[in-house]
C-alpha cells in the first residue's frame, strides 16, 4: 500500500518535471523562429551607409554617458578613451567616482588634465552628496564627479542629475564600445520619432579578443572551458532571448553594461533603486509599469547588432557568485513589482512577461535541479522510474545543448563577429556539451542564489578586474 | 512510456542533425566568403596605388577594369574609402568618373535584384559616388517602381535631392508614409535655387514638411529667410510658429525685437526660452531688464537661457553677479551662480 503510494508520488513527480520542460521548450522554440524572422530581415544591410545620415548630427539626439567607477583604476582611462572615440555627433562622458579607495580619481584628475568647476546640479533624483565636479581642460565633454560611496545605483543617480542631454547611457567602467555603437543604439529612438524611450544594444566577451586603447583590434575566443561557455550563454540569452521579447514589446532586462534611456522617463521613474542588486532589470520593469499606468504607447526595444564588449570571470569562485547575485537580483524586482504578475491591467508584460521570469526563469533552477536529482536517484533504483529519467535526460539535452548550438549557429547566420572557422566550430561543438556540465553547474548556482535569499543575505560579492584593455 | 522515449530520442537526434547540417552549410559559407574576402583584399592592394594616382591626375592611364563582380567590389571599397578622406573637387570628379566607367551597369542590374539589401546598398553606393548616369533610372523607380520598400523610395528621393532634379516637389509632397526626419534629410541636400521654388510652394506643403522646411532654414543659415520666417511667426499658430522662432534664433539675426517681446509673457515655456534667446542677439538695455525677469522663470531652461543671453551682454558677468548678491529669488541666484563660474572652460555643451 505504502510502495504502490510511493510509486506513484515518484511517477507523479517525473510527469511534473517533464511537463513543466516541455512546456519551457516549446516557449524557447516560439522565441527562437520570432528571432529568426528578425534576424533575417536585417541581414546583410551596408550597416555603416544607413547610419551616415544620422551621424551627420542635425538632428541626433545628444547623450549623456554615465560611468560609474568603484575601485577601477586599472581600466578607467582606456576605457575612456574609448568612448572618446566614438562615432556621434554630439554627446558628453560623465565618470562618477563611487567614493573609491584607490586611485580612480587621481588617475583621471591627471591623465585627462581634469580641473574642478563650479556647477549647479539639478537634484532630480535623491542622492548621496557631491564632494566636487571635475572637468577636463583638454576635452571640455569630459567631466568627473567625486561623490562618497553609495553603491553603483546611486552614482547613476547622481550622472543623471548632472547630465545636460535628453538621452542616457549608463555603461560599466570596464567594457569597449565598437565605434558605431552609440548610432545603432540611437537609431530605433530616432527612427520612432521617440516612441521607443529605451534601447539596448549586445553584450559580448571580451576576454580572448586583442583591445587596444580601447579599441577592439580583433576578435578572438578565449581558450578557457569556462570563457566559452559564457560566451554561448551570451549569444543564447540575446540573440535568441531579447530579440524575440523585444519584437513583442515584452523585454524586461536592458543590460546594465550597455543601454540608452529617455531621461525624462528615468526620471518620472524616480531614478534607478539603490536598495536591490539588480538595478538595471529594476529600471526596466519600473518605466514598463509607468508606461501601462499612464497609458501612453511607448516601446522598450533591444537591439542586436550594436556591441559593447566586456570581461567576463574566468574563475569559478566568481562566476559563482555573479550567478548567485543575479538571481537574486531578478528575483528583487520581481517581488517589487509582484502586484503585476497576471494583471491584466499591464497587458502583455503582466500576461506574458511576468509570468515567464518567475515560472521559467526564476524557479527554472529548481524544477531543473530536482530533474537532475531525480536522474540520479533513478539509475540505482531502475526499473519503471529509469524510464522517466532518461526522458527527463533527453528534455535537458534538448533544452541545454540544442538551443545553444542553434543559437551559435544564428549568430554565424546573422551577425558574423567571429572571423574564423576554427571559432564557429569550437563553439558550436562546446555547446554540444552545455547540457553536461556547464548546465548543471549554472543551476546549482542559481538555486544558491535562491537558498540565500530564504536565510535573507544581502552580500554584493566582488569581481577581481585585471583590465580588458592592454 | 517507451513511445514517448522514442519519439524524443527522435526528436533530439533529428535536431541535431539539421543543425549539423546547418552547421555544414555555415563552415562552406564562411569558407568561401573568406577566400572571397582574400581575393577582394588582394585585388585592393594591387591597384590601391593605380587608382590613387587616377584620382590625383585624371590623364593616368590605367592599368585594370573591374569586369568581375569580385573586382567591381573590391573597387567599390576602395573608392568608399576615399569619398570619405577626399577633399578637393578635381579628384570628386576623376573618382565619380572612375566610378561611372566601371560600376554604372552593374549598379544598373543591382537596383532590380531581387534582394532588398542588395538594392539598398546599391542606393547607398549610388549616391555616395554621385554617379548621375542613373538618374533617369531613379526616377523611374522613384515614379512607378512596384518592388521598392518605404526605405528605398525614401533614400532614392535623398538622391535625387542631391543630383538637383527640379522635380523632385511634386515627388515628396503629400507622400503619406514621408516622416519629418525624412522631408529634412532630402531638404539638407538641395541647393538654394530648388530649396526656394519649394518655399514658394510652402502653402501646398503637407505639415510635416513645412515643419522640416523651416527647420532647415534654420541650419542652412541664410540671411533671405529670415523676412520669410517672421511672416511664419507672425500667421501660423502652434508648432509651425515655434519652428519658425527656432529657426530665425538659429540664424541669430533679429531685424526687429519688439515682435518678439510679448512672447515674454507666453504661456509656453519654449516660447519664452525663444526670446529669451532672441534677446540675446540684439543686446539692447530695454532687453536686459525682460532677461532679468525671466532668470526668475518657473522653467529651468527658460531660467538657463536667460543667464546665457545675458551672459552676452557686454556688462553681463556684473549684471549676473547683482543678480547673485541682491535677487531675493533663490533660483535666479543659483542660475547666475552657475553662469558666473561656467567661463572656465569653454566649448562644453
Amino acid at each position: 500500500m505504502v510502495l504502490e503510494w510511493w510509486t506513484n508520488a515518484v511517477l507523479f513527480f517525473g510527469g511534473f518535471i517533464s511537463i513543466y520542460m516541455i512546456i519551457i521548450i516549446t516557449f524557447y522554440t516560439a522565441i527562437l523562429i520570432v528571432s529568426m524572422v528578425q534576424l533575417r530581415r536585417e541581414y546583410q544591410l551596408n550597416r555603416e551607409q544607413s547610419f551616415e545620415d544620422i551621424a551627420d548630427g542635425l538632428y541626433t539626439k545628444p547623450v549623456s554617458i554615465i560611468v560609474p567607477a568603484y575601485n577601477e583604476e586599472a581600466g578607467i582611462i582606456p576605457s575612456v578613451r574609448s568612448l572618446l572615440s566614438i562615432n556621434y555627433p554630439q554627446y558628453e562622458i560623465i565618470v562618477v567616482n563611487d567614493g573609491s579607495k584607490d586611485q580612480t580619481l587621481q588617475k583621471m584628475i591627471e591623465y585627462y588634465d581634469m580641473e574642478e568647476v563650479q556647477k549647479v546640479v539639478r537634484k532630480q533624483v535623491e542622492t548621496k552628496p557631491i564632494k566636487a565636479i571635475y572637468q577636463s581642460k583638454l576635452l571640455p565633454r569630459l567631466f568627473l564627479i567625486d561623490k562618497d560611496n553609495g553603491g553603483k545605483a546611486d552614482a547613476l543617480n547622481v550622472g543623471l542629475n548632472f547630465s545636460n542631454y535628453p538621452y542616457i547611457c549608463s555603461l560599466d567602467g570596464d567594457s569597449v564600445l565598437e565605434s558605431d555603437a552609440f548610432l545603432k543604439v540611437m537609431k530605433p529612438i530616432m527612427d520612432s520619432n521617440e516612441e521607443v524611450v529605451a534601447s539596448g544594444g549586445s553584450i559580448r566577451i571580451a576576454n580572448g579578443c586583442k583591445i587596444k586603447d580601447g579599441n577592439i583590434l580583433e576578435i578572438g575566443l578565449s581558450n578557457h572551458p569556462l570563457v566559452i561557455m559564457q560566451i554561448i550563454e551570451y549569444l543564447r540569452a540575446f540573440l535568441m532571448g531579447r530579440i524575440g521579447l523585444s519584437r513583442h514589446n515584452l523585454l524586461l532586462i536592458i543590460s546594465g553594461a550597455f543601454g540608452v534611456f529617455s531621461k525624462q522617463w528615468v526620471i518620472k521613474a524616480g531614478g534607478y533603486q539603490t536598495n536591490t542588486v539588480g538595478e538595471d532589470m529594476e529600471l526596466v520593469v519600473r518605466i514598463h509599469r509607468i508606461l501601462k499606468e499612464s497609458k501612453v504607447n511607448k516601446r522598450i526595444v533591444y537591439v542586436p547588432d550594436p556591441v559593447c564588449w566586456t570581461e567576463v570571470p574566468e574563475d569559478i569562485k566568481f562566476l559563482r557568485r555573479q550567478r548567485r547575485r543575479w538571481h537574486r537580483g531578478l528575483f528583487e524586482s520581481l517581488w517589487n513589482h509582484r502586484k503585476l504578475t497576471f494583471n491584466p491591467k499591464y497587458g502583455s508584460i503582466g500576461m506574458i512577461s511576468f509570468p515567464y521570469f518567475w515560472l521559467i526563469e526564476f524557479l527554472g533552477p529548481i524544477v531543473e535541479i530536482l530533474g537532475y536529482i531525480y536522474t540520479i536517484i533513478a539509475i540505482f533504483f531502475g526499473g519503471i522510474y529509469l524510464e522517466f529519467a532518461i526522458l527527463i535526460f533527453l528534455l535537458s539535452c534538448i533544452y541545454g545543448s540544442i538551443f545553444s548550438m542553434a543559437a551559435v549557429l544564428l549568430e554565424e547566420w546573422s551577425l558574423r563577429k567571429y572571423p574564423k572557422v576554427s571559432h564557429l566550430l569550437k563553439l558550436f561543438f562546446f555547446s554540444l556539451t552545455e547540457s553536461l556540465w556547464y548546465r548543471p553547474l549554472t543551476v546549482f548556482w542559481r538555486c544558491e542564489g535562491i537558498w540565500q535569499l530564504i536565510k535573507g543575505e544581502k552580500s554584493w560579492g566582488d569581481m577581481s578586474r585585471k583590465g580588458v584593455s592592454k | 512510456m517507451a513511445k514517448e522515449i522514442i519519439l524524443l530520442v527522435v526528436i533530439a537526434v533529428g535536431s541535431i542533425s539539421i543543425l549539423l547540417v546547418l552547421l555544414a552549410y555555415l563552415v562552406v559559407r564562411k569558407l568561401l566568403e573568406n577566400s572571397r574576402r582574400q581575393q577582394i583584399n588582394e585585388w585592393k592592394e594591387n591597384t590601391a596605388q593605380d587608382v590613387f594616382l587616377f584620382l590625383q591626375d585624371k590623364s593616368h592611364e590605367l592599368s585594370f577594369s573591374a569586369d568581375s563582380n569580385i573586382e567591381r567590389e573590391a573597387l567599390e571599397e576602395l573608392l568608399t574609402k576615399y569619398t570619405d578622406i577626399l577633399e578637393g573637387d578635381q579628384e570628386k570628379e576623376s573618382l565619380r568618373i572612375l566610378a561611372a566607367a566601371n560600376l554604372t551597369d552593374y549598379y544598373r542590374k543591382n537596383l532590380n535584384a531581387r534582394k532588398w539589401s542588395t538594392r539598398m546598398n546599391t542606393l547607398y553606393h549610388i549616391e555616395n559616388f554621385h554617379l548621375l548616369e542613373l538618374k533617369e533610372e531613379l526616377i523611374r523607380l522613384a515614379k512607378n517602381g512596384a518592388k521598392q520598400s518605404k526605405e528605398e523610395k525614401i533614400q532614392i528621393y535623398r538622391i535625387l535631392a542631391s543630383f538637383q532634379y527640379t522635380g523632385i516637389f511634386m515627388l515628396i509632397n503629400q507622400q503619406e508614409y514621408l516622416a519629418e526626419k525624412d522631408y529634412r534629410s532630402i531638404l539638407t541636400r538641395l541647393e538654394s535655387h530648388i530649396f526656394d521654388e519649394m518655399i514658394e510652394q510652402f502653402e501646398d506643403c503637407v505639415e510635416e514638411l513645412k515643419l522640416a522646411i523651416l527647420d532647415v532654414m534654420g541650419v542652412k543659415k541664410d540671411l533671405e529667410h529670415i523676412y520669410f520666417l517672421e511672416k511664419i511667426f507672425q500667421t501660423y499658430e502652434g508648432e509651425l510658429r515655434l519652428r519658425a522662432l527656432k529657426a530665425i534664433s538659429n540664424i541669430g539675426i533679429v531685424p526687429n525685437i519688439d515682435k518678439y517681446l510679448p512672447l515674454c509673457q507666453s504661456s509656453v515655456w519654449q516660447e519664452r526660452m525663444m526670446a529669451a534667446r532672441l534677446m540675446g542677439f540684439i543686446k539692447q538695455e530695454t532687453a536686459l531688464n525682460l532677461l532679468k525677469e525671466l532668470l526668475q522663470d518657473q522653467s529651468w531652461f527658460v531660467r538657463s537661457q536667460a543667464a546665457e543671453s545675458i551672459m552676452k551682454f557686454k556688462e553681463g558677468t556684473k549684471v549676473l553677479e547683482d543678480v547673485l548678491q541682491h535677487s531675493k529669488d533663490a533660483f535666479a541666484r543659483d542660475m547666475a551662480w552657475e553662469w558666473v563660474n561656467k567661463g572656465i572652460i569653454k566649448g562644453a555643451n
